[in-house]
């Protein structure tokens, strides 16, 4: 099954990746190009949404690792929401436990960005 | 290939989280024996056999690369945080981590891994 990437602007100051499928040797150079060009951007919030991703691999797991290191070198940060089974016993055999904040909702992950988009306003 | 070995599993009744175990073990094996076996780009057959049942799978891969024990390489150190942690090397973890029981020889010029786990 290959993979599917949406990219959604939730907030001016974060990106959402929709992953959907499997994210594996022959699909993760896709997700690289897309994350990229949130790399490159000035976003400082990159979410993965892995609701209806069902399968990664080592190959998946070094494009999220390397977009998580390249955010984390501008300061930014990366969150992960509703991780399936499959996925999240793959980050729990490689010990991704400081990847960022994991939400098991968007509802969760919404709440915490309003307070964050908040904390923005009230700083200006 | 990875395909066959999932769609195997999944036809012995195996539970899919089993067959996608498996067919992430199979990926994982494979791109290993694919980056490491060689150091020309030449064209190398793998044979993997594969038996499953409702009890267990067994997956058996055969390669004539340089000879590589994929169950006593040294792991990547998973302590340091991520951002400090080299990206890669993850694989083999995964490998071991998933299978019940593991095996590995030297058959003649052939590398020789088999792994086994109980549904």
């Amino acid at each position: 099954m290959a993979l599917n990437v949406r990219i959604a602007e939730s907030r001016s100051f974060s990106r959402t990746l929709h992953l959907e499928g499997r994210l594996d040797s022959e699909t993760a150079p896709l997700l690289d190009g897309e994350l990229d060009k949130v790399i490159n951007s000035t976003a400082k919030v990159l979410v993965f949404d892995l609701a209806d991703l069902e399968y990664i691999s080592s190959a998946g797991l070094r494009s999220i690792f390397r977009a998580q290191q390249a955010m984390a070198k501008r300061s930014g940060r990366t969150m992960l929401v509703n991780p399936q089974p499959q996925v999240q016993k793959v980050f729990d055999i490689v010990k991704a436990v400081d990847l960022g904040t994991v939400f098991v909702s968007i509802k969760e992950l919404d709440e915490y960005l309003d307070a964050m988009q908040r904390k923005v306003i009230d700083g200006e | 290939m990875l395909d066959a070995i999932e769609d195997s599993c999944r036809g012995e009744g195996l539970a899919t989280q089993t067959a996608l175990d498996m067919r992430l073990v199979a990926e994982e094996v494979l791109t290993n024996i694919v980056k490491y076996a060689h150091g020309s780009m030449d064209e190398h057959p793998v044979e993997l056999r594969l038996s499953a049942s409702l009890g267990s799978v067994r997956m058996e891969f055969r390669d004539d690369g340089a000879p590589f024990n994929p169950l006593e390489a040294p792991l990547r150190d998973l302590k340091p945080p991520l951002e400090e942690r080299e990206i890669g090397g993850l694989g083999l973890h995964l490998v071991r981590s998933l299978v019940d029981d593991a095996r590995y020889a030297r058959d003649g010029d052939c590398n020789v891994l088999i792994l086994m786990k109980h549904a």
